[in-house]
């Protein structure tokens, strides 16, 4: 491509910027793996409390497959044109929160539904990335 | 998309309106195993029914995607939590980067962003075999994009 000269910068972020974008936004995804088939990816909204990231769930599938198991927890901001903005990838363990662990929490689910569990992610590994660039092309920067 | 949005209904997206969606953006997250871990990553695409196609450079994905059946989501929402939505496809992915057949050359000439300069540019085909999608809320239409920000789809045939 003729427009190589822009080589996007990519910024490691350290944990406890990671957090504060945590605690700055409301909406991630989580991915639970799905024994014999691909992994779900579901957003949802969640807070951070603490460290810990929490959402809410229904009772179905979805909760059953998150239970004790490693998960890990995606945000992001990315301008689309511009192909600027960080990620941050949270791994940890999911369990359901008990209700002395979940009733300080102002957390409603957005989606309609019950959704009567409270989910708390545990994070064991926090990444973060942050792309700029020093043009603006607007075909640049496959890898976000 | 349909029009009989309820608010606090969650509904279910009908197959024509995530293959609208899937083709209508450019950037979602992949979702895969590493070991016994899940990692999500925000990546481009384009979208040629069935299949997403991604451009990567080298790293971790590359050891990892291959051959494994993956996730696609795109998703968006209010940031006050009155509307969303969320599209879901999930198949096998395939390391299309040296493949000599002519579908997998004409999906290497889709305009997915391009890589910086030096690095070998890995491409990536996920098929997609299951779409599923979900909307909540009164989700506003979306803007028309730019038109230096279109995606050339459908453009390259074999």
């Amino acid at each position: 491509m003729s427009h190589a000269v822009d080589v996007p910068s990519i910024e490691e972020l350290g944990r406890d910027e990671c957090l504060r974008l945590l605690r700055d936004h409301s909406v991630g995804r989580f991915a639970v793996a799905t024994p014999g088939a691909a992994p779900l990816v579901i957003p949802v909204n969640y807070v951070l409390d603490g460290e810990v990231v929490v959402f809410r769930s229904g009772s179905g599938s979805k909760l059953r497959s998150l239970r004790g198991m490693p998960v890990s927890f995606e945000l992001d901001d990315i301008d689309g044109v511009r192909h600027t903005g960080w990620s941050v990838l949270v791994r940890g363990m999911a369990y359901e929160a008990t209700r002395w662990e979940s009733e300080h929490l102002d957390l409603e689910a957005w989606a309609p539904g019950d959704k009567d569990h409270f989910i708390r992610i545990v994070p064991d590994v926090i990444t973060g990335r942050r792309i700029q660039h020093a043009d603006t092309f607007p075909d640049l920067g496959g890898y976000l | 998309m349909t029009d009989d949005a309820v608010p606090n209904h969650l509904q279910v997206l009908s197959d024509s309106d995530c293959l609208e969606i899937l083709a209508r953006h450019k950037f979602g997250r992949l979702g895969f195993m590493a070991g016994e871990w899940t990692v999500i990553l925000p990546v481009n695409y384009v979208f040629e029914e069935p299949t997403i196609v991604v451009r990567t450079g080298p790293g971790a994905k590359m050891d990892e995607i291959p051959l494994t059946m993956v996730a696609f989501e795109v998703d968006d929402a209010d940031p006050a939590g009155a509307w969303g939505w969320s599209v879901l496809a999930q198949g096998p992915a395939f390391d299309i980067s040296d493949s000599i057949d002519e579908y997998s050359d004409a999906l290497r000439h889709l305009q997915v962003a391009p890589q910086a300069p030096g690095d070998k540019p890995n491409w990536l085909k996920i098929t997609a075999r299951c779409i599923s999608g979900r909307r909540f809320g009164d989700v506003p239409p979306e803007p028309d994009q730019p038109e230096d920000d279109r995606r050339s789809a459908g453009v390259v045939r074999p």
